[in-house]
């Protein structure tokens, strides 16, 4: 069957391509079948923002690789089986080819989930497709049954900060998937033993919005109600409702939220540290409808600085040690930092990960 | 990217498009576009600059429009911020209908990409370029500009002298020159008719005739390059290409022009920019090229090495210089050749030295599209000897008229310290002499602070008047083109990369602004390099002079009342300098003897190929 994996990070420079190469790597010496492309651009000699040097992408022999055509023409690596997917990107069309033999390649891929699904449907039914992600972006990963997240310096050079944004993410990526709004019935018919339910069609991310289902749900009078919300939801805007709601409402209201990732699209993912304590000291349940599963952090002590007499980007490096340490002791989420650490921990992510599709 | 600025007549599918700019102060472009688009009968709606990225995203939803196009600046924080609008559009469905489109500076496809937007647009990007997207059309509109057809210099000059004073004392000047040359060769000239022989015997195949007249050759060669063809050692600081090296040409050709072009092409495409390289190496000299074609310049100069000019004899096959001037062979030649662009103007210059005439015949049979000859320049300021290179200038000028290759008359021994008047009057004579012998040369004035203008002040308050007075005087003399050198600019420019670029960038203006047919420009590093010229700094010279001539336009530049002072003095100086050599009767007795400039000038006669000259 397929596997999607995705490699996400929590801003530009964290450490993605280094993890995508470990993971690629890995799966290949597992004699897995891979499908590869990147939902922005990667592999090139020099980031487009700093100047500074960047991992080239390197693909193991018979690696499936979708990107933009210009670049399957430029790649030293030859491609065969060469297929249009019909997908075009900012660098042309995305066409999915096999390598011929080892080699470096730059990725640019489908940037919309849309598209994603479109140029996923070339990749064999038995593989691992593997998504690339690129700056902090998140939205497509929606497609993915895992994820690696990368962080680090170039996020924010405070790792307590960072440990606080590991842990909220893991909590929300753990958050329970309520089958109902899984199982792909419509809500808004009957929900059973669940009560009444809201439907918010279009997410929780404008201001109001938050305090307009609070009146909604006051409206609705007492008893348990599910509320189902498709799309983005900003946790200062959902704490709108729960404001509305203190006071007038205990009745137990579950919050059903299509995919956890959308609750790290806007707003600071900071914010639902309180928003979601103070949601379940109300009684209320916040849920998914599916999800992904973080499989660890990979932390990197990377950090692009620039210099205003030079007018240039400098490579510069927190203490990695102290650094990694800082976060790990602070959240539940397994880290690791590859380079300091080896690829071990990555790969044993990895293999649970495997064992558990296999089984 | 390049766009064509006129559109299709047929109208397009009216598409709606909502414009957002994510920065409150980068909307500029934005209006541009919705102005674009509106007149193209689209649908555009251009949101306020003080919406969230959120409320872009929810208002964009509401209005479901075929594109959404944000503006904003990128630098390293703000591109999480559009990451993240790129992110919030995904996932609020926005994307299933709606493509999403980023501007900004910084902005380039690789960057949009990698942010996530369907497309991208920087600060070089004609608006017309986002219509054409938002129009499908892409495939069209992306097309490269550049020129595609050479200029021909000289076209429609009728070489009629309008000031008939000096008209006349040019023509008997002139022809004092030519009969005089006329039952004279030299080693120079005789060496041209040989490689002329044995390129065309090499071409039917016939290698014993050619290698009975490379020996031939050979015996009129001297120094190293004598040596070179008697025991293959090579020149000092040369080495022959490898084979790798040769490919690698043949590779940039091919595989090396995306069709994108910098929007300084666009503004320099309207006129004849011309830079000179010569780095010693072909494979360089090969990017260089390619990096100032891709930038604007329209043609390009070969430099050959300064002992080239001071040795008997050209080598052969493909040679790699470890200094400036790139060796001039019909390989290297043939090699850089290759790698030109289609519509790209090819000088190879022969002017100054032991090997003019041959240059021309090389020129010819690499396909260059002109040369560059002068016998005044030559002999005062580049140390070849005048009665040898008046033989030499004028068998090549004949050679030029018999291949149909236009060539420049440079007076670059203005920077010697040679007044104007007598740098202008050899000019004259050695281009009446060209035009007698049918051919059709090209007046190179020096566009300088020359040491002349600054003793004498004629340079103290601007640049324009003196440089405007030397085109002004030449217009009024004769009929000719003109086309300033080379490069412009010179003892303007300093060290400092802006100030340098900045010189270069006004004179050329200048000239062009005021009717040149073309211009030759320096690199920002040229005049003090202390090393190798580097491609930045050919890129710097080339997008100054094209915001140059973008900021005066059509509004041109308009001398002061000096500038007509200068050219009245100028041409009563050229006068009386023609005069005195007319008088002499003899134009290479005046060379030695200083009329066209003197040693208190700075012009020494040269003595390179003293005593060669022979009776045939």
């Amino acid at each position: 069957m397929m596997r999607v994996l995705g490699i996400a990070g929590t801003a530009k420079n964290t450490g993605k391509t280094t993890t995508l190469l470990e993971v690629l790597g890995y799966l290949s010496s597992l004699g897995r079948r891979v499908f590869v492309t990147s939902i922005g651009y990667d592999g090139e000699d020099f980031d487009n923002i700093t100047g500074l040097p960047k991992p080239r992408v390197f693909i193991p022999e018979g690696t499936l690789v979708a990107t933009a055509l210009p670049l399957i023409q430029a790649s030293s690596v030859k491609f065969t089986d060469l297929q249009d997917t019909g997908v075009r990107c900012a660098l042309g069309r995305v066409f999915v080819g096999r390598a011929s033999a080892g080699g470096k390649v730059v990725l640019a891929g489908p940037t919309s989930t849309r598209d994603l699904l479109s140029v996923m449907k070339f990749a064999p039914k038995m593989c691992t497709v593997l998504l690339d992600g690129a700056f902090s972006r998140l939205s497509p990963m929606v497609v993915a049954g895992a994820l690696i997240l990368a962080t680090g310096a170039a996020r924010s050079p405070d790792s307590h900060r960072l440990a606080r944004e590991v842990e909220i993410i893991g909590k929300i990526m753990s958050l329970p998937v309520h089958g109902f709004f899984a199982s792909g019935s419509s809500p808004g018919g009957d929900p059973g033993s669940a009560g009444r339910t809201i439907n918010v069609e279009g997410g929780l991310f404008l201001k109001g919005q938050g305090k307009e289902l609070g009146w909604r749900l006051i409206a609705d009078g007492p008893g348990q109600t599910v509320v189902y919300v498709r799309g983005i939801v900003n946790p200062a805007v959902f704490d709108e409702t729960l404001s509305e709601l203190e006071g007038y409402r205990r009745d137990p209201v579950v919050f059903v939220i299509s995919h956890p990732i959308l609750m790290l699209l806007s707003g600071d993912v900071l914010a639902w540290e309180d928003v979601l304590c103070r949601a379940e000291e109300m009684g209320f349940v916040v849920a998914v409808g599916s999800s992904s599963e973080l499989l660890g952090v990979t932390i990197n002590p990377y950090r692009p600085s620039y210099e205003s007499a030079t007018g240039r980007f400098v490579a510069t490096y927190l203490p990695p040690r102290t650094f990694l340490d800082d976060i790990r002791n602070l959240t539940s989420v397994p880290c690791t930092d590859i380079i300091l650490e080896g690829p071990e921990k990555l790969r044993s992510w990895l293999h649970r990960y495997v064992e558990k599709q296999n089984s | 990217m390049k766009c064509k600025s006129d559109f299709p007549n047929s109208r397009p599918e009216r598409k709606k498009i909502v414009l957002a700019p994510l920065d409150p102060v980068h909307d500029v472009g934005l209006k541009l576009i919705r102005r674009k688009l509106v007149e193209r009968g689209h649908e555009v709606t251009l949101l306020p600059p003080d919406l969230s990225p959120e409320e872009v995203v929810a208002r964009a939803k509401a209005l479901e429009p075929d594109f959404l196009m944000v503006s904003r600046a990128i630098s390293y924080g703000t591109s999480e911020l559009l990451a993240k609008f790129v992110d919030l559009c995904d996932a609020s469905g926005l994307r299933e209908r709606t493509k999403i489109a980023a501007g900004g500076l910084s902005m380039r496809p690789e960057m949009a990409q990698e942010l996530g937007f369907d497309a991208g647009f920087g600060p070089d990007t004609p608006p017309e370029a986002a219509v054409a997207y938002v129009e499908g059309r892409e495939a069209q509109a992306v097309e490269c500009e550049r020129p595609m057809s050479k200029v021909d210099l000289t076209a429609g000059f009728s070489y009629e002298f309008r000031d008939k004073e000096i008209g006349d004392l040019c023509l008997r000047i002139a022809r004092q020159l030519v009969n005089w040359a006329q039952d004279k060769t030299s080693p120079g000239v005789e060496r041209a008719r040989l490689r002329l022989d044995m390129e065309e015997a090499r071409a039917a195949g016939d290698e014993k005739a050619a290698s009975e007249i490379r020996e031939k050759y050979a015996g009129l060669c001297g120094g190293e390059v004598e040596r070179w063809y008697r025991t293959g050692e090579p020149v000092a600081h040369t080495r022959l290409l490898s084979d790798r090296e040769i490919e690698e040409i043949s590779r940039l050709k091919e595989g090396g022009h995306s069709g994108d072009y910098p929007r300084s092409q666009d503004i320099l495409a309207r006129y004849n920019v011309f830079i000179q390289y010569g780095t010693g190496c072909p494979v360089m000299d090969a990017y260089h090229i390619n990096l100032s074609l891709a930038f604007g310049a329209r043609g390009v100069i070969h430099f050959d090495p300064s002992w080239g000019a001071r040795t008997e004899g050209l080598l052969e096959g493909a040679w790699s210089h470890q200094h400036d001037g790139t060796v001039l062979t019909l390989d290297n030649l043939r090699l850089i050749k290759n790698a030109l662009l289609p519509g790209t103007m090819w000088q190879v210059r022969a002017h100054r030295g032991l090997n003019t005439p041959e240059t021309v015949i090389l020129a010819h049979l690499a396909g260059a599209d002109l040369t560059k000859i002068n016998i005044v320049y030559g002999s005062l300021g580049a140390g070849t000897d005048p009665a040898r290179l008046a033989v030499d200038g004028i068998e090549s000028m004949r050679l030029a008229a018999r291949f149909g290759l236009p060539y420049d008359v440079v007076t670059n021994e203005e920077l010697c310290g040679v007044p104007a008047k007598k740098a202008f009057a050899g000019m004259l004579i050695v281009a009446t002499a060209g035009v007698l012998l049918g051919g059709r040369p090209i007046l190179q004035p020096l566009f300088a602070n020359s040491p002349e203008a600054i003793i004498a002040g004629l340079t103290e308050d601007n640049f324009i008047d003196f440089n405007a007075a030397k085109m002004e005087v030449l217009r009024e003399i004769i009929d000719a083109p003109i086309w300033p050198g080379a490069p412009v600019g010179f003892l303007t420019q300093s060290q400092d990369r802006c100030q340098s670029s900045t010189m270069t960038a006004l004179h050329a203006a200048l000239a062009l602004k005021i009717g040149a047919q073309a211009v030759t420009i320096a690199s920002s590093d040229e005049a003090y390099a202390g090393g190798p010229i580097t491609a930045p700094a050919r890129v710097d010279t080339l997008k100054t002079t094209a915001a140059a001539l973008r900021f005066f336009g059509s509004a041109g530049i308009s001398p002061s009342r000096k500038a007509k002072d200068i050219a009245q003095e100028l041409r009563q100086g050229i006068l009386d300098v023609l005069k005195a050599v007319a008088e002499r009767g003899d134009f290479v007795a005046s060379l030695y003897e200083g009329l066209l400039g003197d040693k208190e000038d700075g012009a020494y006669p040269g003595r390179a190929g003293r005593d060669t000259v022979k009776v045939k």
